[in-house]
Order: structure tokens, then sequence, then C-alpha cells
């Protein structure tokens, strides 16, 4: 399958009865949108979940695909609404493994991160203690960070595939950034 | 506006400019107006650093965890491997009936099965009725005929109820030179003469049948005389009270 071809020419393509087009699409996509599902969920088997329910989800309602929006927006929203829905069940059972313990210690994150050398369980630690920030943002500044981080976009990718201005793009960034380090400030950070 | 209300966290204009600084995306222009604002805004160089940890720490967490995973195997069902194409060009007899066999076109399948039943029992209703018989048939079907021998059928008498006129049956005297009309009739009179009939009920009248005398029903009652035994009970040994009277008083 050529590169040159276009998302939207694949999903064409596919809706036309070519099997491979749709293929093409999920090889594209399946790096970035297992990313965006692992940041947004913080594990790794409800991340790959996500990520092929993301995928069969979008299969399935393929002729329900507008032409004015991108592919890659259209996978994006998907996604992120299987990730919604995943973490509103881990809710309901009590299982949020993002769940964020907001207590005061004189030995916060940035005083820790700032010691060197920093050990493996150190820093294992210091994982945890982001992804569980992390997971406590709202979701639209979430998505935001996670975006920039894990699937590495620019904020004009960012900006074109969320709909978004780009200005929109930068602010929501600038506030979950100053969000997390609001929380990780009075975060408590074991140091062995 | 969601919008507004982060634009609403930026404590001064530079906020926008920092994030552009701290992922390297902002322009050279951007870059040294805003290196220009750091020498008078420590709270922003305070910013940038505490940001700059951030991204390091969620730097760290994608490469030691995110990274080293392999890729997820993406399956999909078996039953929407095949996309139907949204414009259908010609197609021979074959590709069109392995079409209709498909699961995807199983609602066809199922209204041609349902219509197919529905004709089939209609084709039923109409054999198992004369209504729709071909004009042949009834032609072939039996009509009745003056000259075929009439079937006797048994008519159960009608005995008329008190002061009611009686029934009379007027047929019998028009076909009177109808041979088996005649039989059965002398049957029918043979049957009433051997019914008993009771006082004050009339019989059914036929006035062609020969009159006949009916007795009157014995009133009187007989005194039966015991001791006279039929001829044939001599023969009868079983014990009777006369012979058992005499056996136990014999000297008398």
């Amino acid at each position: 399958m050529s590169q040159t071809r276009t998302d939207e020419k694949l999903v064409e393509m596919a809706l036309a009865g070519n099997n491979d087009a749709f293929g093409e699409i999920v090889r594209r996509w399946e790096r970035k949108i297992f990313a965006l599902c692992y940041g947004m969920l913080g594990r790794e088997e409800d991340a790959r979940d996500a990520a092929q329910e993301t995928f069969v989800s979008a299969f399935r309602n393929l002729n329900g695909f507008r032409g004015d929006a991108k592919v890659s927006s259209w996978l994006h929203r998907i996604a992120v609404n299987q990730c919604l829905t995943r973490l509103r069940r881990q809710k309901t059972r009590n299982e949020s493994p993002l769940e964020f313990e907001n207590e005061d210690d004189s030995s916060s994150f940035f005083a820790a991160a700032g010691q060197l050398p920093s050990g493996e369980t150190e820093q294992k630690e210091r994982i945890e203690t982001v992804r569980k920030a992390v997971g406590a943002l709202p979701t639209e500044l979430k998505q935001v960070v996670v975006m920039k981080e894990f699937e590495e976009m620019t904020f004009q990718e960012i900006s074109e595939i969320l709909e978004i201005p780009l200005s929109t793009v930068k602010s929501r960034l600038y506030t979950a950034l100053k969000q997390l380090k609001k929380r990780l400030e009075k975060t408590p950070l074991e140091v062995v | 506006m969601q919008n507004n209300n982060h634009k609403s966290d930026l404590n001064c204009a530079f906020g926008e400019t920092l994030v552009a600084v701290l992922y390297n995306e902002a322009t050279e222009a951007e870059t040294e107006n805003f290196e220009r604002h750091l020498s008078r805004c420590r709270e922003c160089s305070e910013e940038l650093a505490a940001f700059g940890m951030l991204r390091n720490a969620v730097s760290d967490w994608r490469e030691n965890e995110f990274v080293p995973l392999s890729l997820p195997n993406i399956v999909l069902p078996d039953e929407t491997q095949k996309i139907e194409p949204a414009v259908t060009g010609k197609h021979s007899l074959l590709q069109s009936l392995r079409a209709f066999f498909t699961p995807a076109n199983f609602g066809w399948q199922m209204a041609a099965a349902g219509f197919a039943g529905f004709i089939i029992l209609g084709l039923f209703f109409i054999g198992s009725t004369d209504l729709f018989k071909p004009d042949n048939e009834i032609a072939r079907a039996p009509s009745p005929s003056v000259n075929a021998t009439p079937e006797i059928a048994v008519v159960p008498e009608v005995v008329p109820a008190r002061n009611q006129p009686t029934v009379t049956q007027n047929n019998s005297s028009a076909n009177a030179s109808n041979q088996p009309e005649e039989k059965s009739r002398k049957v029918a009179a043979r049957i009433n003469d051997k019914i008993p009939k009771h006082s004050g009920i009339p019989a059914a009248r036929n006035d062609n049948l020969p009159k006949r005398r009916i007795p009157a029903p014995k009133t009187e009652r007989k005194v039966e005389d015991l001791s006279i035994l039929p001829v044939a009970e001599a023969d009868d040994n079983s014990p009777r009270l006369t012979n058992l009277l005499e056996e136990i008083e014999p000297s008398e």
C-alpha cells in the first residue's frame, strides 16, 4: 500500500471493498492510539484492550465516518471515549489505579527529584507518582499531556486532531503542567 | 468557556510562550523575547525549571514503561473482515449467488424462506378446498340422477305429539309404481307393527298401509298357580322347598 495515500483515501478504499486499506490505517495509527490509551489509563493490559476496541469500533462504524473530519481526529475521539468508559468502570469497581493521594509532607516530589543520583527503586517511585498525578488530571488536560509526551505530537498536530486552536493547545498544556506541579509539590516521596 | 478558564490560570502573558520554549516549538523571535522576560520574571524562571523536571519525570515514565512494550496485536472480528462495497459494480451470476448466501445477507435469505413457506401453505390451502377445483373435476363429480337407484335411508319414525297434525308422506303415493320404495314402505310398516303403541298416542299414519288391528293391552293380572310347574322342570334336580319339607317331616 502506498504511503502517499491519505487516511481519508484509505477509508474510501475500505468502503469500496478493499480490505487491506483499513489494515493500512491500523498500521499507521496503532502505535499512537496505543500510546494515547496507555497514557490515559496507565495500565498496559487496559491500554491494549482499549486500542483493540478502538480499531474494531472504527471498522464497524466505517460507513458512519463523515468526510468533513480527519481520520486521525475520528480515531482519537473513539480512543478517548473507550478510555473514559474504562475509567468509569474502574471507578465503579473501586479499581482506580491512578488515584492521586494528596498528602502534605516536607519531602516533596521536586525535592527528591533534585537529589542525585537516584536509585532504581526511587525512580520507580517517581514514575508511579507521576503516573498517578497525570491520571488525576481532567480528561481534556490529560489528553493534551499524553498526546504531547507519549504520542510525541507537535502542537499543530494536536490542534488538528482535537480540532481546537493552536493557542488553546498551549494554554491547556500550560494549565496541565501547573496542576501537575501543584499536586506533586505536596506529594510525599519515599526515598530509599 | 473551558479555554478561557485555562487562560485565566496564566499569571503573566508568557504562559503559552513558556510552553512553546519548553517543548522547543517556539520561533526564534519568541525565544529571544522570552529570554529577555526571564531575566526580569523570577516566577517564570522557577516555573520553567519545575516544568522541565516534570517533563523529565514523564519522559522517564514513557521511556521505562511504555517504550519497551510491544505493539498491540489488533485483531478485527471475522464478521467485519469483509466490508461490503459501498458502490456495487456488475456481478456475474456466481458472484450474485455467493453474495446472496453470505451471512451478511441473511436477512434476504430469511425473507425469501418466509415467502416460499407462505406460497407452499397457500398451495396446500387451495388443494384442500373444493372451491378452487378445476372445471373438469366438477364435471366428473357425481350428480343426482332420476333413474339411479335411490339409497335406502333409515328414517326414524316421527311420533307426533298429541293434538298435533299427523305428518304424512305423500311421496309414496306419487311413486306407487316404484318397487324399491314400496319395499321400503313395507319394511317400515312391519317395523311399525312390532313397536308397541301406547293408548292415546296415535301412531304415524300411512294411508297406503293395510289397516291392522292393534290388540289392546291386557290390564287384568293373571294369578299364576305356583304348584304347576312346566314339564321341562321335571328334570330339574335343583333342591325344591317341597322336597325339603318332605325330608324334614317324613312321618307326616
